[in-house]
């Protein structure tokens, strides 16, 4: 794209958005109410995997964008941790010109299909949309960020791709530079992305036996089907990214082995999936597993010998420990494998639940119950030796800490035991350890130390980002790592070959 | 990659596989394993790199698991392109001169102990190997392992292989003893080393679903701390792992 082109399909300033404003006045666009994203019912989705969110229809999506003000200073914006050009995206939709939309979304970001369905919107770009000074609903930018998505992934599907001949990179010096990338998660891939536009030859290495890591075995299907994943990844090859997988970097292969084989430049988004545990007694039970390992078999329950383990999958009273969207995937699994009660056990009230509003929602409709200001104290087990029950201390809202929230506080005395056949822990993650790194400094918990302008290691050559670098955080802010490593990468290439290049 | 260069089967649920994969051949060491999915519908299975030949680019498994995968293991043969195969995983088993070792293992689950046993003997001990089975169906395992033992014991029942390991540490000076087995078993020898001050070292069999420390199923507690036997292990200090909580995670799981 050239940049006059580029300019015209962003610039607020731009002949048909200047017309495109004049269409409806403010009053007319305040006036549209905020769509409702067509849902599965809650009845018929809690027995199967379909997805929960159907998607906006065209006339809905037109009608949406139509409500976004078009403001001078986007409030919107600011709050995208990619700084996706919200209002310009939002605008090519409103005049129907989806394509356009698009190629708005892919100046900043790799995975709008997955965005637009996991981002906690209402803490990032809903957040800062002007109409919640008006005390009104935001513009829904989550939904038609993934109505872009979808809508142009469908289009491909339908034409098949008429023009497949990928996008042909212009012969550029990058193009001989070949960089790593260790794991497939969304920082990754967004690494790749941005790299591959440059130009530079990337290789993402993956150790696991599919592509989009904690996308594939940690989010369910109900919430983002893995065909979107796969779409997604696929758009990556047709501009040249190489994938490999069951390549473990650090064991199958070394970063030595990496340089010997002509990689320039390793950029590490090995993720944060080390279970966390509360270190209370039980823990270790039979009944009681980690959230990787119920939604990985949940995730995998197709295969045969998973299948085994159904018996311990489809209890009948299952109690989630946690409340953050992992919790949420957990609890509306548990629900779906048939479990008769599904709890959330949190420590702290409502309205500090970290997940993302429309997950609760969607986990109360689904029949969730929420045990709100309890802990658990222990895992009590019967005498076989499986889990029976768990402690619970019930809590109280104390004086509100550093961060705003309040500080739960026993109740003295105020114990109870709730029968359960299994307890789900999900109550965060640790940095998967990084495998022989060489000469990467490392923060006291695992993490890798990075300046957090260019995400670059105590290693030259070596960039991190994502859950490795920041501990369990969230997809956007993982793709935002990437995007930045990519930027500071290349202008350091930049550097080396205009340097080269005087010599 | 991931080709079956030869398969030699020893009964219906034994079976030894070389594999072609030359970075895993390269950087095998004593002690590693392998996650293995034979096809997209298969589970991932953890192995024991048994053997690797990274002149040859290949390295051997051998699947050695009871009647589950019996059909499975009808079904490959030479030339038969395995689905996945992730590796070298766990951390290795220090290699050195202990001077005498004693190495011990049920029949069933006597596989991973098989490179240990080569590559303590190549690093010049006196190895002392008690081998808790001897039928056709465990004499592979026996193949593998004479060649590099001074001395091999068999018994034919569990309380025995304590019995014989109690005569061995009393009839000679031991430096160090590996296991591997079921839980009560290692247990029991745990207890019988422990009260002689003998270093012991137990190699872990647990069922994993990735191998890369997501799923924490092989968790195991080792001196009061939590650990996975996919990125710590599989070979723990004998005398701190808690046993009996191990043995009743595994009466429950697959």
């Amino acid at each position: 794209m050239t940049t006059i082109e580029e300019n015209n399909l962003i610039s607020r300033d731009s002949e048909w958005r200047e017309e495109l404003r004049k269409r409806f006045t403010t009053k007319e666009r305040t006036a549209v109410p905020r769509v409702k994203m067509p849902e599965m019912d809650a009845a018929y989705r809690v027995r199967c995997d379909d997805e929960v969110n159907q998607g906006l229809s065209t006339e809905q999506a037109v009608l949406e964008a139509r409500r976004c003000l078009d403001c001078p200073d986007p409030g919107c914006m600011k709050e995208c941790p990619v700084s996706n050009n919200i209002p310009a995206f939002i605008k090519n939709v409103e005049r129907r010109n989806f394509g356009e939309a698009l190629k708005v979304l892919s100046l900043t970001t790799v995975l709008p299909a997955v965005c637009g369905r996991v981002c906690p919107q209402e803490k990032q770009c809903e957040h800062g949309c002007i109409y919640n000074k008006m005390k009104k609903p935001p513009v829904a930018i989550g939904h038609l960020e993934r109505f872009v998505a979808d809508y142009n992934r469908e289009l491909d599907e339908t034409v098949a791709r008429q023009s497949s001949a990928p996008a042909v990179q212009a012969p550029s010096y990058f193009a001989a530079i070949k960089i790593a990338v260790v794991g497939s998660g969304p920082s990754g891939l967004a690494f790749a992305g941005d790299m591959a536009k440059r130009g530079y030859d990337v290789t993402v290495f993956e150790a696991l036996d599919c592509f989009g890591g904690v996308l594939k075995y940690g989010i369910p299907q109900f919430c983002l089907p893995n065909h979107v994943v796969d779409a997604e990844i696929e758009k990556l090859r047709t501009i040249g990214v190489k994938f490999v997988k069951d390549t473990f970097v650090g064991k199958t292969l070394s970063y030595d082995d990496l340089q010997e084989q002509g990689f320039k430049g390793i950029y590490v988004a090995t993720g944060a999936g080390k279970p966390r545990f509360m270190g209370i007694p039980g823990e270790n039970l039979p009944g009681v597993m980690t959230a990787n390992e119920y939604l990985i078999r949940v995730n995998f329950s197709q295969h045969e010998i998973y299948g085994q383990n159904v018996a311990t999958l489809k209890q009948k009273r299952v109690a989630v420990i946690g409340a953050g969207n992992t919790a949420m995937d957990a609890v509306r699994a548990a629900l779906r494998l048939g479990a008769e009660k599904a709890m959330i056990i949190y420590r702290r009230g409502e309205s500090e639940i970290p997940a993302r509003q429309e997950e609760v929602r969607h986990a109360k409709e689904e029949g969730a119950e929420f045990l709100t200001l309890h802990n658990p104290l222990e895992y009590i087990a019967d005498e076989n030796g499986l889990l029976k029950a768990v402690r619970l201390q019930r809590m109280e809202l104390g004086e509100p800490d550093e961060s705003g929230r309040c500080t739960p506080v026993p109740v003295e005395g105020d114990i109870i035991d709730v029968e359960v056949d299994l307890a789900v822990v999900c109550v965060g993650f640790l940095p998967n350890p990084p495998v022989s790194l060489p000469d990467v400094d490392l923060s006291r918990n695992g993490n890798i130390l990075v300046d957090g302008s260019s995400m670059k290691s105590s290693s030259p050559e070596i960039y991190a980002g994502g859950d490795i670098v920041r501990g369990a955080a969230t997809v956007i802010l993982a793709m935002g790592d990437g995007r930045k490593a990519a930027k500071s990468m290349a202008e350091a290439f930049e550097e080396i070959i205009r340097n080269t290049r005087l010599d | 990659m991931n080709i079956i260069r030869k398969i030699v089967r020893h009964s219906e649920y034994t079976a030894e596989v070389v594999i072609e994969n030359p970075s895993i051949a390269r950087s095998a060491r004593a002690g590693h394993f392998v996650m293995v999915r034979f096809t997209p519908d298969c589970p991932r299975i953890p192995f024991t790199i048994v053997d690797a030949s990274p002149a040859d680019g290949t390295f051997t498994i051998i699947i050695h698991k009871g009647a589950r995968l019996a059909d499975l293991i009808g079904s490959l043969h030479e030339d038969y392109r395995i689905g996945d195969v992730l590796g070298p995983l766990g951390q290795a088993f220090e290699i050195r001169n202990y001077g005498t070792v004693v190495c011990c293992g049920d029949g069933v689950g006597f596989v991973p102990i098989i490179p240990v046993i080569r590559a303590l003997k190549q690093a010049g001990n006196r190895v002392v190997t008690i081998l808790s089975e001897f039928t056709s169906e465990t004499s592979c395992l026996r193949a593998n392992v004479e060649p590099y033992s001074d001395v091999i014991l068999h018994s034919s029942e569990e309380a025995a292989t304590l019995e014989l390991m109690d005569r061995v540490l009393t009839e000679e000076k031991v430096d160090l003893t590996v296991m591997t087995g079921p839980t009560p078993m290692m247990k029991a020898i745990a207890e019988c080393t422990r009260a002689r001050q003998i270093p012991t070292r137990c190699i872990l069999n647990m069922v994993m679903l990735d191998g890369v420390g997501l799923c924490g199923i092989c968790r195991v507690m080792v001196d009061g701390k939590r650990m996975l036997t996919c990125i710590d292990g599989p070979v723990f200090d004998a005398h701190h792992v808690d046993f009996d909580q191990l043995q009743n995670r595994q009466r429950h799981f697959v």
